[in-house]
């Protein structure tokens, strides 16, 4: 059994009368790509903080590498961060910056910024400051700035939210060549459920602050029952859905299917049926179900 | 945090806090203020030819200070920067020193000492007669900025905008001085000299230039600046190590 490179248990976090987090329990097992799922306002980019050690949290416990990330920073001595919003200091070109930081991590500045800019495709684009790259670019600085360490942990924050599809899907394939190369253990937050099917080994499901499930995409995914498509002729593609079996309504211009049987491996292949005749489909989303729905059907 | 560490980060952040065209301008204005206030009048002593550049150069120091440098932390955390910062292997307080130094410290040290150091050239006769007492002003001057930056980085790290973080900056500082003004004024008319040796104590500058000039000062006059300054870093540090979160 693989040990685990995060472990976070009972962690609760408030900001003022809110609870952001509520007793959050999970794990990232070492060399899986986790994702981290959930609608917005779950609690994924607070988990993600507080597990960084760049939260306090209210209770509860928190180790990354076996040590407690907010009073020991060597916890973080192996663990990149990719932020929802890629930011990084524009003063400097991005080569530069890379190399300070490469100094901070105690790496090697000529060949792991070297290694981390041509892995992360910022190869021709890293002389430039910041501000001057295209969104795609940034993600890919403040990726390359991520791996700057040779991190054993990955965590990305939404890494595709600003992205248009073609990015997207290839910083999607750049997390699972890191796992699958450099046996690098990833943890990837998500609202979009079609992304973490792409990559994720684990899923971690977050509703209101709660982590409502943890396991496979397969046990875990199949117990969320309501998922949104959004697609070119919602009404065809309902009545389509419908002959295969899958329980589902229009709602505006989106299907609302449910999955109720079979779980999600039966809708991805209904859609994909529906695809290759011809039905557009631009989305496909979770729609957060209520909460006593979903721990209804947690694993 | 290794001294390797220390300075990558504090080079990563000071690129940002002393960022041209900005401080380059201010570094040009006070060094050509400083050479034009020793040029164009006699001065036969070291402390008070320093202390005639670093009068200005205090205000100018205190309002960059103000604006670009602790204002700037505020931009830092609204940004998502802090949490960049935050994610290297650094304790909070490594971090904390760091962002001292590089934004309080550094430019206080590069904008106060430039117009200094023109000025010891263009004085070379008068400073070299007494080049202690000439580093001491600065050293009290110094002091005195490091108390406005202190201030300023604590009201930075709890506002939540650039702009409303700069403001209470500009008031804090200004309160201060006024305060000390009404104290110096209101000490003859109710016949309370404590409070006009507390609104000279204010500003060690002047209790030290009083001390150089072989006034009588008193020993509290001299700590009460480095005291105050003792007690903000230190609601700085308890501040950032114990309550702040980045946005």
């Amino acid at each position: 059994m693989p040990g685990q490179v995060l472990r976070v248990r009972g962690v609760s976090k408030r900001f003022g009368r809110h609870k952001a987090l509520d007793s959050a329990t999970m794990h990232v097992p070492e060399g899986s790509i986790t994702g981290l799922l959930g609608p917005n306002g779950a609690g994924k980019t607070t988990l993600i903080r507080v597990s960084l050690g760049l939260l306090r949290r209210d209770s509860g416990e928190v180790e990354l590498f076996g040590r407690d990330p907010l009073r020991d920073p060597r916890a973080r001595e192996r663990v990149g961060v990719v932020f929802e919003r890629p930011v990084l200091p524009d003063a400097l070109p991005v080569k530069v910056l890379l190399e300070h930081a490469a100094r901070i991590y105690g790496r090697d500045e000529a060949r792991d910024v070297e290694w981390a800019v041509k892995v992360s495709g910022l190869a021709g684009y890293e002389h430039k400051r910041f501000s001057e790259l295209s969104a795609g670019y940034k993600q890919r600085a403040a990726i390359a700035h991520a791996l700057i360490a040779r991190p054993h942990f990955l965590v990305a924050d939404e890494p595709t939210s600003n992205l248009d599809p073609v990015e997207r899907v290839k910083i999607l394939n750049l997390l699972v060549e890191l796992n699958e190369s450099e046996g690098m253990t990833i943890m990837v937050s998500s609202h979009i459920l079609a992304e973490l099917l792409r990559v994720a080994k684990s899923v971690v499901i977050m509703s209101r602050g709660r982590v409502v499930s943890q396991g496979s995409p397969e046990e875990v995914i199949g117990g969320l029952r309501s998922v949104r498509i959004r697609a070119k002729e919602p009404e065809a593609l309902r009545a389509f859905l419908e002959s295969r079996g899958v329980e589902c309504r229009v709602s505006g211009l989106n299907v609302v299917a449910r999955l109720d049987t079979g779980g999600a491996s039966k809708l991805l292949r209904v859609l994909a049926d529906a695809v290759s005749e011809g039905y557009r489909i631009y989305s496909v989303d979770m729609i957060e179900p209520g909460l006593e729905e979903v721990l209804g059907n947690g694993s | 945090m290794g001294l390797r560490r220390f300075a990558s980060l504090a080079r990563i952040d000071t690129s940002d806090s002393l960022r041209p065209p900005g401080f380059d301008l201010m570094l040009l204005i006070v060094s050509i203020l400083g050479a034009a206030l020793v040029a164009i009048q006699p001065l036969t002593q070291p402390h008070t030819a320093a202390a005639i550049i670093l009068n200005p150069t205090l205000f100018a120091t205190s309002i960059f200070l103000a604006l670009r440098s602790a204002g700037g932390i505020t931009g830092l955390i609204q940004s998502g920067l802090a949490q960049v910062y935050m994610a290297y292997p650094v304790s909070r307080i490594q971090l904390l020193l760091v962002l001292l130094a590089s934004r309080i410290l550094a430019p206080a040290l590069a904008l106060m000492s430039a117009p200094l150091l023109v000025a010891a050239v263009i004085l070379y006769p008068v400073v070299s007669s007494d080049p202690e007492s000439y580093l001491v002003m600065f050293s009290a001057y110094l002091g005195q900025a490091i108390l406005y930056g202190l201030a300023f980085t604590l009201i930075s790290l709890r506002a939540r905008s650039p702009g409303t973080a700069t403001i209470a900056s500009i008031t804090f500082y200004f309160a201060y001085i006024v305060s000390s003004i009404l104290m110096a004024t209101l000490s003859p008319a109710l016949r309370e000299p404590l409070l006009g040796e507390l609104a000279d104590a204010m500003s060690l500058y002047v209790v030290v230039n009083r001390y150089l000039s072989g006034a009588t000062v008193d020993v509290w006059q001299l700590a009460l600046v480095p005291s105050l300054v003792a007690i903000l870093f230190l609601a700085v540090v308890a501040y950032f190590t114990r309550r702040f979160e980045p946005v």
